[in-house]
């Protein structure tokens, strides 16, 4: 047998230690990707020009992109507060997703020489590992999504700065007062139910961060895993057939994540009074606008 | 909100990526939590059953006000 299985381990593996502080491989992929995203919009935006050339053209190609998918969820005038924060989780989400399709991630390592020891295997001798030492490979870089830490953390921040600006834009009373509605019981009889809804909607804040969390590492990991096990079970042909699909799932995952971010920023910085009376100003205008079409075909 | 313009595409997907994690999450943690209970009070399924019935709640709920933004 060329091959063997790579073993598939969820936690990301520690490659050395500074002064106690684990570095571990998906970290090591994580600062890769920041590092390609310094270089990217450095050189994009070194020099400035008014007829954009070159990278310049790129990088201003995303961004004008973002802003115009930003403004279309959440309107132009909030847009230009959301979009520091969507617009980084879009780009950096995306650049360590695409590490996954590189070669040599996951695939380049040291060998793991405890495994070895259980395996009753000598030292390798070559510089390609093929047959039993194959699936003993330690790799040096992961992607940094493939790791639940750096999710978990992707996720608290998204929620967070969520409630951060729903307190920012409604004020601490009203935006405590969806969640905790004590007002809701001057209503009688329905008061008890819509506190509870608001209970309710506290608890959907929370199990958010699960949620986005899982969504993103389930997807990359898995991603990284079906390369892994297709690479063994259908070598070449198989990556022709789930590059382009992690590619995919990449670009997705890390659209997702940006724009559910955006949606719930939407949703916590706009009051239910404001809700209820566009709707029915807007009822009213409708209203008008069809008595007026009536009013001239009867006319005629 | 009648008049909001549809969601684009990629509004759509991610709305719908949310959706299942938005009934299931919820359901999941009160399964949990409500064995977790029934392990301290020394029930059967008492609470497992409640807890159950609370994630269901929650997630539909959970649900409609993630699409009630357009209806």
């Amino acid at each position: 047998m060329l091959w063997k299985l790579q073993p598939i381990q969820i936690q990301p593996e520690v490659i050395f230690t500074i002064f106690g502080f684990p570095i571990t491989n998906t970290l090591i992929g994580t600062w890769i990707s920041i590092i390609f995203l310094f270089l990217v919009f450095f050189l994009g935006t070194r020099r400035r020009d008014l007829i954009p050339s070159g990278m310049q053209n790129v990088v201003e190609w995303i961004v004008e992109y973002l802003l115009n998918l930003t403004e279309s969820v959440a309107g132009t005038v909030k847009a230009r507060k959301f979009f520091p924060l969507v617009a980084t989780f879009f780009i950096f989400i995306l650049f360590c997703n695409l590490l996954d399709i590189f070669p040599g991630v996951d695939t380049i390592g040291t060998v793991n020489l405890e495994a070895l020891k259980l395996a009753h295997l000598s030292a390798p001798t070559s510089f390609f590992l093929l047959g039993e030492y194959s699936n003993k490979l330690t790799p040096w870089v992961r992607p940094g999504t493939s790791d639940l830490n750096l999710t978990l953390a992707l996720a608290l921040v998204s929620v967070i700065v969520t409630q951060i600006f729903g307190f920012y834009t409604l004020g601490a009373k009203q935006h405590l007062s969806k969640y905790f509605n004590f007002k809701a019981f001057r209503h009688g009889f329905q008061g008890p139910i819509e506190f509870f809804v608001g209970l309710i909607e506290l608890v959907t804040e929370i199990s958010r961060i699960l949620s986005f969390s899982f969504r993103l590492f389930g997807n990359i990991f898995a991603g990284s895993a079906v390369l892994a096990v297709f690479a063994w079970l259908l070598p070449f042909v198989s990556d022709a057939v789930f590059i382009p699909l992690e590619l995919f799932v990449g670009f997705v995952q890390a659209l997702i994540f940006a724009l559910l971010t955006l949606v719930f920023l939407e949703i916590a910085t706009t009051s239910e009074e404001d809700v209820e009376e566009v709707t029915e100003k807007e009822a009213f205008k409708e209203y008008e606008q069809h008595k007026a079409e009536e009013e001239a075909v009867a006319a005629s | 909100m009648n008049k909001k313009p549809p969601p684009s595409v990629w509004e759509s997907l991610a709305l719908v990526g949310q959706l299942g994690f938005t009934i299931a999450v919820p359901l999941v943690l009160g399964t949990i939590l409500g064995n977790y209970l029934d392990g301290i009070t020394h029930q059967k399924i008492l609470f497992l059953l409640l807890g159950l019935l609370l994630g269901l709640i929650v997630g539909i709920y959970g649900a409609y006000r993630l699409f009630s933004r357009f209806f």
